[in-house]
């Protein structure tokens, strides 16, 4: 689907900046669900809109309707934190694209390697734990959290390697 | 890891994915493309029918009625009650739904207008036009121009810048943008209203006139004697003739 009138198709930037997107969306909501709901709009508000620039446009749209939500969140739960530290536009476009490498190497790893990962780290589960709940003995959990972690060290030095090169 | 304990703390197989948002993505906008051709649809249907409405009513109202007589005199009554008489050969057109009091007309046709204050009665020929409220009269009309023969009430004959206004009885001819008087018959409007009357009239123009409808020569010693009388146009000459004969006390002579 192409943006009348614009060189850049909807698919494309979809495919380059929704789960960025999604994941600048979650330092402000925490809530997957509506970090999701939250970009799906921006980018239908995109297509409405069509500015120029589409990019920092999307960024900007995110955020200001993230913190439109928390403000009616707030609202109603009386809850008067303050909002999430703001960032230059670079960092947060930096922030949330090596986030989203990460999650795509997350993503990528072999179903079991990645199971027992997020047990150990997301769920702070000891390997025994794991090992009983996945039928596994310690060692193959050791072992697949050991070469996990690996594959996500080398997703990320590819970005430090990036950094290194072009700055 | 700050950042990995970040993505692992909200990671889950599926989420956040692109093709399956971007799928959704156009689910979105076509119901919102639907939706607002489905707006628009009705209003673009209904000005549609307007315009239509429109162009069929004004066309109604444009249709253009005529009646004509192809060979024989025929009587005709217009929308507005008037009745109008036209002599063989002669067409008169009205658009009935525009303008029911404004009519069109070539040869020679008899007026009896309704009176109506409000609307006057217009005849438009080529080159001039009568405007009535409500009268009785004739209008004839060729190519040398047009003729007007009012029996009741008064009318306004016009052509260009001039415009003459005649009452019962009074005749005048337009051509050229001019209106000029002439003398009338008694009865210019018998061939439509089929009754000779006459009022004091000399018997000399009774018999011409009478001459000239039934197309026989009349002639008499006294064409001096006043004749005051009321004749059916569809009796025959012979009692007519009897008739004014036994009234004065004459004789008529019949030249064939």
């Amino acid at each position: 689907m192409t943006v009348k009138g614009y060189d850049y198709d909807m698919e494309s930037l979809f495919r380059q900046h929704y789960r960025p997107l999604c994941l600048y969306a979650l330092h402000y909501l925490d809530v997957a669900d509506d970090a999701e709901d939250v970009v799906q709009e921006c980018f239908i508000s995109l297509w409405q809109n069509k500015p120029d620039n589409p990019k920092p446009w999307l960024y900007t749209s995110v955020r200001n309707r993230c913190i439109d939500r928390l403000r009616s969140r707030r609202a109603v739960d009386s809850v008067t934190d303050s909002f999430p530290e703001e960032l230059p536009f670079d960092e947060i476009v930096s922030r949330s694209e090596r986030e989203a490498r990460l999650w795509d190497a997350v993503e990528a790893l072999p179903e079991q390697r990645r199971r027992c990962l997020i047990m150990a780290k997301r769920d702070n589960m000891s390997y025994s734990e794991i090992a009983s709940e996945l039928g596994l003995s310690e060692n193959t959990v050791r072992n697949n959290i050991s070469r996990a972690l690996k594959t996500l060290r080398v997703a990320a030095s590819k970005d430090l390697l990036f950094i290194l090169l072009f700055f | 890891m700050d950042r990995l304990n970040f993505v692992l703390t909200h990671f889950k197989e599926g989420r956040f994915d692109a093709r399956r948002a971007y799928k959704r993505f156009r689910a979105e906008v076509s119901a919102r493309a639907g939706a607002w051709r489905f707006r628009w649809r009705p209003a673009v249907l209904s000005l549609s029918f307007a315009v239509l409405a429109a162009v069929l009513f004004f066309r109604w109202q444009g249709r253009v009625t005529e009646y004509k007589a192809i060979d024989v005199v025929q009587s005709f009554t217009l929308k507005d009650g008037s009745h109008v008489t036209l002599a063989p050969g002669s067409c008169l057109s009205l658009r009935a739904h525009r303008n029911p009091r404004t009519v069109s007309m070539t040869g020679k046709v008899f007026f009896d207008v309704l009176h109506d204050d409000e609307h006057p009665f217009t005849v438009i020929v080529p080159g001039a036009s009568v405007q009535v409220l409500g009268t009785k009269f004739q209008v004839y009309q060729d190519s040398t121009g047009s003729r007007v023969d009012v029996t009741e009430g008064r009318v306004r004959f016009s052509s260009g810048k001039a415009s003459e206004v005649l009452s019962a009885g009074k005749s005048a001819l337009a051509y050229a943008d001019t209106v000029v008087r002439v003398a009338a018959t008694p009865n210019p409007c018998v061939w439509a209203t089929r009754t000779f009357i006459y009022d004091a009239t000399p018997l000399g123009e009774v018999l011409k006139e009478l001459s000239a409808f039934f197309g026989e020569a009349l002639e008499t010693k006294s064409p001096g004697r006043l004749l005051t009388a009321q004749f059916d146009a569809d009796e025959s000459l012979d009692e007519i003739i009897g008739l004014i004969e036994s009234a004065l006390g004459v004789t008529i002579i019949r030249l064939k």
